[in-house]
């Protein structure tokens, strides 16, 4: 029995060594007794730091109770969270219990602060699909619903009036967005103009991707341009990479009224933001991931935005692609958007 | 032979050139660059239809849905049921008898139909008797005379808008509903047109641009 324990331990101490990503796959390490606890314990990075939290908060708990009466146990528990969240490690690198326990970190961390219950999501991307978004220029009419429901949906700073979507008018006849309008203030559609709304177009070959210094922006299997909120510094180049006004910047500490407050979230999509920290469209990562459409595509009230599965033969946005006249913007770039614009 | 020339490299440049060698071919073979693009994803992807874990049910549950087939690939879709949102249905209520035994000649009577104003065409092409078929008024009419309900109003809309038709068939007109899995459903013709006045009508936008916000109030 005691051998057989040894032997496992040998084990887990050798698949330490050859520390990997994928390392955390068979991270099933077994129950040690006694001395053996402290002795034979395999040391990586995620104990030692849980250790050390250990320490840290004993004294600091010490400190605490020396000083307030009122130090109660979910204060303890708010600063052994923080503390396991800021060591955390890139989202991207993460294992599947990684990511777990990093969103029930985070659950648990909204629950201490603010009292309610929130339900984040680490959901993968669908094999076999790759998002698409097709955009009918001559169906826009500007009725600007897509930005109400996107910032919504996706819990959108309502002090700094942070939108994701942007819609601008132009004079028939002409597409120069120079000469385009975004700050229009009159009914619509204006007589003799037309709209078109851009976003982020979660481009194939990302130029946001390749400037970023910390690898806190990538691309998923499923086409989705995605952010680490947790492990952006903030430096901004993405935003002066993408070569179409996708992505904004957090000035300041985003505020969402609680009542208004979209608790269905996902890590990489609609949880809340920080002050310092790019955020753009995600194609509602939290909604699509499951089957339904981005909220901008539901509110819609004429049907002009039409997203789906590039890979699905059957799908409507490879109806589109293959039977309507398409075009992207700045194609010459190389940067393959997954976004199309069309006419009836 | 090989054997003897193998040894001979491995003495003259070393085990650690010999590998960087290989190392240099293997990334050279390696394909070029992963991202091509979306089309030629689609491309190697092929043709074969996918199949979702998933469906658009949870999301769509709340419509009552009528099938559509779409004749060209002979698939399915679905639209919202008419039938049980028309307010004042069966027509054959009131319409049993003949419109002129209807027709009211007291002018100080409201209309049934005040509220409904043609403004669909012109009036040498439409009339009411051109889509309610005369002979049933619980049907719609189709150009050849034969009639049709009115869950399948797109019928008789396709028998002039033929290219909007082939674009709502295909995916490309009309607000596809509830979630992006199969099976599709989409609203259908009547669902955001006035049949009686198709055109939208102009509205304020829901809000304005971030910008515009901040001049029209600027603290």
């Amino acid at each position: 029995m005691l051998f057989n324990r040894k032997n496992k331990v040998k084990k887990n101490q050798k698949a330490d060594l050859t520390f990997s990503e994928e390392q955390g796959k068979m991270d099933n390490r077994p129950a040690n007794e006694g001395v053996e606890q402290v002795i034979n314990k395999p040391q990586d990075r995620r104990t030692a730091m849980k250790g050390l939290t250990a320490m840290l908060l004993s004294g600091a708990g010490l400190l605490n109770s020396s000083c307030s009466l009122t130090a109660g146990e979910d204060e303890q528990d708010l600063a052994q969270l923080k503390w396991e969240e800021y060591f955390k490690g890139n989202y991207r690198l993460m294992t599947p219990e990684e990511k777990k326990e990093t969103v029930r970190r985070l659950e648990r961390m909204y629950e201490l602060n603010n009292g309610g219950k929130i339900n984040i999501s680490d959901k993968g991307p669908l094999k076999d699909v790759l998002y698409g978004y097709a955009f009918n220029i001559s169906k826009c009419r500007g009725y600007m619903d897509c930005i109400n429901a996107c910032i919504k949906e996706n819990n959108q700073d309502r002090n700094s009036q942070m939108q994701y979507i942007r819609i601008h008018e132009f004079e028939n006849g002409r597409m120069d967005f120079a000469m385009a309008d975004d700050n229009f203030y009159h009914e619509v559609p204006a007589a003799g103009h037309f709209y078109i709304g851009t976003q982020c177009f979660h481009c194939d070959n990302p130029p946001c991707v390749d400037v970023c210094p910390v690898k806190a922006t990538w691309k998923e299997k499923d086409g989705i341009v995605v952010i680490d909120y947790d492990w952006c510094i903030g430096c901004r180049y993405c935003e002066a990479a993408c070569p179409y006004d996708g992505r904004r910047f957090n000035w300041s500490d985003p505020h969402v009224p609680e009542n208004e407050l979209n608790k269905d979230q996902h890590y990489l999509g609609n949880r809340l933001r920080k002050k310092g920290v790019m955020e753009k469209c995600t194609f509602c990562i939290q909604r699509t991931r499951s089957g339904a459409n981005p909220a901008c595509v539901e509110a819609c009230p004429t049907g002009a935005r039409i997203f789906g599965n590039l890979l699905d033969p059957k799908s409507s946005i490879r109806w589109v692609l293959e039977n309507k006249k398409v075009f992207r913007l700045k194609e010459d770039l190389g940067t393959e958007p997954k976004f199309w614009y069309f006419m009836d | 032979m090989i054997r003897n020339g193998w040894r001979f490299l491995m003495r003259s440049l070393g085990p650690g050139a010999v590998l960087f060698g290989i190392l240099v071919l293997g990334s050279c073979s390696a394909p070029a660059h992963e991202d091509q693009g979306p089309l030629a994803k689609i491309e190697e992807h092929g043709k074969e239809a996918k199949v979702y874990p998933l469906t658009s049910e949870p999301f769509t549950f709340y419509i009552k849905k009528i099938p559509v087939r779409n004749a060209e690939d002979d698939t399915m879709f679905y639209i919202p049921d008419r039938l049980g949102q028309l307010s004042s249905f069966p027509c054959s209520r009131c319409h049993s008898e003949p419109l002129d035994h209807l027709k009211s000649t007291d002018p100080t009577v409201k209309k049934a139909h005040w509220d409904i104003a043609l403004t669909h065409a012109t009036e040498e092409v439409l009339n009411c008797k051109v889509c309610h078929s005369e002979k049933d008024m619980d049907y719609l009419r189709l150009n050849n005379n034969s009639t049709v309900d009115f869950n399948n109003s797109h019928r008789s809309c396709a028998q002039c808008h033929a290219s909007e038709y082939k674009d709502w068939i295909g995916g490309a007109h009309g607000k596809q509903l509830g979630a992006w899995v199969p099976p599709r459903v989409s609203a259908t013709c009547v669902d955001c047109h006035n049949p009686h006045s198709p055109a939208l009508e102009t509205r304020w936008p829901a809000r304005l641009n971030t910008i515009k916000i901040k001049e029209l109030d600027p603290k």
